[in-house]
């Protein structure tokens, strides 16, 4: 390394001191503040299919972005976009079943029967007279051909290796894989229904969002994930795969993508597309199958 | 047998009329510095006719032989000098011009004069040649003298961002604008995230700044050429000059290496800005420097060699000792940390060039060039280290003509070559981050640039003279061959000898681009070039001109209307990730867009009072088929309205003052105007996701500044001459904005704010010379 006398040594003090007292007198503007039409009210709606039957649908409805529901330490806001007494139904196959509201803007369909390529569509009426409507296809429930950790225990960490493998359904496809780890001791406690019904932000590894066009000629796709510190005694990764459709892999590659703050300070914002004829979100329905493995048996 | 008669007499009055004239030519210097006077007038007053010295200094034209001629020479800036003579034979005269000292003097005055006139009679169009005297006596953000910043008070010119170094030119973008020094090239512009130019002013003699219109020789860039040349050294005697401002100090020193032979040119600059945050209590590791320097070497009458070079770095180092964690209390978790990161970024150029003169009317230029712009990011902590790197390097040769066929025809012609090496992301990474970042030597690639060009100036009368040419150019990429016919047209009809009429129109082509996000330009954005998938940009610009000069007043007044449009221009996918990404081209849209506007010029050169006012009422739109769901859009840097004033009063020899006030629309902003809740597709937690307007469909409001520098010098006769620049830059704190925050209210509410970057920033600066 290069040492260099320091520059302070050879310029008069005098003068950077007094470059120092400008720079101290520097005024900061007062901002200028402007108005901006903002976007009228939407219905927003997202679904998840849960194992074995049962269809989640949860509807809310857009609001301004001069409302802060990050500091909404009374729930008023949540409250206010919570769409409740919704009419949801849902047409498949010659059949319409309407879905019964649970809590909190979230409308359960039970007796949904599943019919792997089916087109099903979804409807929703509020008490303001909006009405929107979504529609998707019902793709197959897909498996690993294989699939393990490889752990290694290094004095500083252990890295945990998840090498899998698949291969691709007929047709074009798009898989979506989603990684978990536990976060309480208790592997009881680490299942589906508590992954995706209670939210676990802080057991949440990551997403690979694969396409068939990434997969080898002779149609499997091998690929490892890399995850550093995890306990080595007691950490369980689940890992979750699923077909999805194409329009939701695209919405999920540009979530990806836009998503991080980088992308956000230093890119053009983007509006994410929605296949919600009149309202926002993403109507989808795919099957995740999970596998679990505990890491001190690797 | 008619017609045949009048081509014989024809022929024979042509050969005896030939016979009649004989050549002048030579070059033209300043007496004090020998520096070439580019652009100067020369008019036989008795005889009709005039020329100009073309960039080099050198000119040529036919008089009467045996005859008692005078002809004046003047350039802004020097005394006229006025000969008397009679020439029986072709003659070279090399001539200097001394400066000028009293700006009422008869010979400065006439000077002033020619160069207005010689501006409205010029055929071309849509170009501006600033007076690097006016330049530095504006003011300027931390009293740093910045030639970038001066081009964008001109009309046509956009900025981006507050203090900026992006020039968006009649609604292009700012990767469009071809930036030459002494021929190379400059892909960066910008030092300190582009607040300040890359040019040190003191090793500057010349630039101008060209928005359309392009004479033939130019080329590779659709909106806008800034061609700057560097000085070429005193050949007289030994000079320097310097300074010392608030961020920065610089010096140059010039002098003879054989007197009227051969002389040198060597500047630095550096900035202290580390130092006097310091001072302040900030912590900010970073400095920048730039060096010039320039030979010139007269090997004979007709033969003059110039090798100039220029290297620029910014760096920064962040460290754990200098990081300022310490200053919070934790110096124990930092120093465990041992977090070491950096930049080092910069530009490089160097031109080697050979004029040659092989007969009175045969001038040739042979320009080597070599340009490189490249950087290295480096991490280190907690046992790991990354180091990126990327790198353009282009090796040029350029071979000009210019053939002074008669006073009525001059002919340009030659060709130019350049070799463009892209090599990006190159990784190197030790430790744990090898796992997720693998070592890469990026992928080279390499392109050939190639151009032939011709070009003409005639004289269909004394009233109408008509400029056009054709450049070819083309690039060799891997499997595929592009090549763009560029015509080039301008007119000029004298409607009398200080007012005219001018029209042109130039079709341009562009093969290489940087690789950016539109929000933000960065200066470690990369250049690429076209591809088998990208094709090459292009633009067809028409322009109608009108100007006027008043030279009582030393006034021009220049109107231009124009319309440009533009093909194949570069934008990115939404959400596209371009960092580190070798394989972008998959992320890369082309589309269309258009550009229209009307720009007002009031230029006064020369008396106490000079500079300018600017005006300019501007559109420019975008059209991509993938981007807005299909709609069209406007510009980022679409601005309606501009308004310039820039003015320089000396009030006596040792006191002057200068002001700048601008006023412009605000830039245009996809603001977020609402926002809705989902669960994330792992269905772990809960995303809020916004929802935007039209892309820059709403326009920030609209800022104006009023920035002041006084000028106080020392005693101006004596050989060391100083003064002191005191000045204010955003006097009355009103903030530009450059974005949209959502801000909380004091009633709890909240609303969008536009923070402005810079308010009130005093400076001070003290220059000399010797």
């Amino acid at each position: 390394m290069k040492k260099f006398i320091p520059f302070s040594l050879c310029f008069p003090k005098a003068f950077l001191g007094l470059a120092a007292m400008l720079v101290l007198f520097s005024c900061r503007p007062e901002p200028l503040f402007i108005s901006v039409p903002q976007l009228e009210s939407k219905i927003v709606v997202s679904s998840q299919v849960i194992p074995p039957n049962v269809l989640l649908i949860s509807l809310s409805q857009s609001f301004s972005a001069l409302q802060n529901v990050e500091d909404d330490s009374t729930g008023d806001i949540l409250n206010q976009i919570i769409l409740k007494n919704a009419a949801v139904s849902l047409s498949y196959d010659g059949k319409e079943d309407s879905l019964i509201e649970i809590d909190n803007g979230f409308y359960i369909g039970v007796d949904i029967e599943a019919i792997v390529g089916s087109t099903y569509q979804l409807k929703v009426s509020d008490s303001l007279g909006r009405s929107v409507s979504a529609q998707t296809v019902l793709l197959p429930e897909v498996t690993f051909d294989s699939i393990q950790p490889v752990v290694e225990r290094l004095p500083e960490d252990t890295i945990v290796r998840i090498q899998y493998s698949l291969s691709d359904q007929s047709g074009a496809n798009w898989y979506m894989i989603n990684y978990y780890s536990n976060v309480s001791n208790e592997d009881s406690s680490f299942t589906v229904g508590n992954i995706l019904g209670q939210g676990n932000p802080e057991g949440y590894l990551g997403t690979d969002l694969i396409s068939d066009q990434e997969f080898a000629p002779d149609g499997t796709f091998r690929n490892e994930r890399v995850f550093f510190n995890l306990d080595e005694d007691s950490a369980v990764v689940a890992i979750s795969i699923a077909n999805i459709s194409e329009e939701y892999y695209n919405y999920l590659i540009l979530r990806e993508r836009a998503g991080n703050i980088f992308s956000q300070i230093i890119s053009e914002p983007i509006n994410y597309p929605t296949n919600v004829d009149g309202g926002l979100g993403f109507f989808t329905l795919h099957y995740p199958s999970f596998r679990f493995f505990a890491i001190r048996d690797y | 047998m008619f017609k045949v008669k009048i081509i014989i007499i024809a022929l024979i009055s042509s050969f005896l009329m030939k016979a009649q004239t004989v050549v002048l030519s030579g070059y033209l210097q300043d007496a004090a510095s020998g520096e070439a006077l580019i652009y100067a007038n020369i008019l036989v007053n008795n005889y009709g006719s005039g020329t100009s010295t073309n960039e080099y200094g050198y000119f040529s034209f036919e008089v009467p032989a045996n005859q008692k001629l005078r002809i004046q020479f003047s350039h802004l800036g020097s005394q006229s000098l006025e000969l008397e003579i009679r020439l029986s034979q072709d003659s070279i005269v090399n001539l200097k011009l001394e400066p000028s000292t009293s700006e009422l003097s008869e010979v400065t005055v006439t000077a002033e004069q020619n160069n207005l006139v010689q501006q409205v009679q010029d055929t071309r169009m849509s170009t501006i040649n600033v007076q690097l005297a006016q330049i530095q006596n504006i003011p300027s953000l931390g009293g740093e003298v910045d030639i970038i910043k001066a081009m964008q008070l001109l009309p046509g010119v956009s900025k981006g961002g507050e203090g900026s170094s992006g020039m968006f030119v009649r609604g292009g973008d700012a990767d469009q604008n071809l930036v030459l020094l002494d021929e190379a090239t400059v892909y960066n512009l910008g030092h300190l995230f582009g607040f300040f130019s890359v040019f040190n002013p003191d090793a500057i003699n010349d630039l101008v700044m060209i928005k359309g219109a392009f004479p033939a020789n130019y080329g590779g860039r659709l909106s806008a050429v800034l061609d700057v040349r560097m000085k070429e050294g005193n050949d007289q005697e030994f000079h320097g000059q310097g300074g010392v401002s608030l961020l920065s100090s610089r010096l140059m020193l010039e002098g003879p290496l054989v007197k009227d032979k051969a002389s040198f040119l060597i500047s630095g600059r550096r900035t202290y800005i580390d130092q006097v945050f310091g001072l302040v209590g900030i912590s900010l590791p970073y400095y920048f420097y730039d060096l010039n320097a320039k030979v010139n070497w007269k090997i004979s009458p007709k033969d003059r060699i110039f090798i100039s070079s220029y290297f620029g770095d910014d760096v920064l180092n962040i460290s754990t000792d200098s990081a300022g964690v310490e200053e919070e209390g934790d110096s124990a978790s930092t120093a465990g940390f041992g977090l070491d990161f950096g930049f080092q970024l910069g530009n490089m150029t160097q031109t080697v060039r050979w004029n040659h003169i092989y007969n009175p009317k045969l001038f040739s230029n042979l320009s080597l060039t070599h340009t490189a712009f490249r950087y290295n990011i480096f991490g280190n902590f907690i046992g790991n280290s990354i180091l990126i790197r990327s790198e353009i390097r282009d090796l040029g040769a350029k071979m000009d003509f210019t053939k002074y066929q008669s006073n009525n025809l001059t002919l340009k012609y030659g060709g130019q070559v350049i070799n463009h090496s892209f090599r990006p992301n190159i990784i190197s990474t030790q430790g744990e981050i090898s796992q997720a970042l693998s070592n890469s030597q990026g992928r080279l690639q390499s392109t050939l640039e190639l151009a032939a060009y011709t070009d003409f100036a005639y004289d269909l009368s004394q009233r109408f003279r008509i400029q056009g040419g054709l450049r070819l150019s083309a690039t060799a990429v891997k499997n595929r061959f592009f090549i763009g016919p560029e015509p080039r047209l301008s007119a000029r009809y004298l409607i009398n000898d200080e007012s005219s009429f001018k029209m042109s129109y130039s079709r341009m082509y562009q093969y290489m681009h940087r690789v950016s996000s539109s929000s933000v330009a960065l200066p470690t954005d990369l250049w690429y070039p076209v591809s088998e998938k990208v094709k090459p940009q292009s633009a067809d610009q028409i322009a109608l001109g009108f100007e006027k000069a008043f030279p009582d007043l030393k006034t021009l007044v220049s109107v231009e209307a124009y319309a440009k449009w533009m093909n194949n221009l570069i934008e990115y996918r939404e959400g596209a990730n371009l960092i580190l990404n070798d394989n972008f081209e998959e992320q890369l849209l082309q589309g269309r867009g258009t550009a229209q506007g009307l720009e007002l010029l009031v230029k006064r050169d020369a008396g106490r009072l000079t500079g300018w006012i600017g005006y300019t009422l501007s559109w420019a739109r975008r059209d991509f088929d993938e981007l807005n769901e299909g709609r069209s859009f406007w510009a980022k840097y679409d601005r309606r309205h501009y308004l310039s004033l820039v003015a320089n009063y000396e009030f006596t020899k040792r006191f002057a003052f200068s002001a700048i006030w601008e006023y412009t629309t605000g830039a245009r902003f996809t603001a977020q105007i609402g926002q809705y809740i989902v669960p994330n597709p792992s269905l772990t937690d809960i995303d809020i996701i916004p929802v935007y307007t039209d892309r820059n469909a709403v326009q920030m409001s609209p800022s104006h500044r009023l920035d002041l520098n006084f000028i106080i010098r020392g005693n101006r006769d004596k050989r060391f001459k100083s003064e002191w620049h005191l000045g204010g830059y955003n006097v009355y704190n009103r903030a530009t904005p450059y974005r949209i925050n959502v801000e909380l209210m004091e009633d709890g509410s909240y609303q969008y704010s536009q923070p402005g970057l810079f308010g009130f920033i005093p400076s001070i600066a003290y220059n000399f010379k010797f």
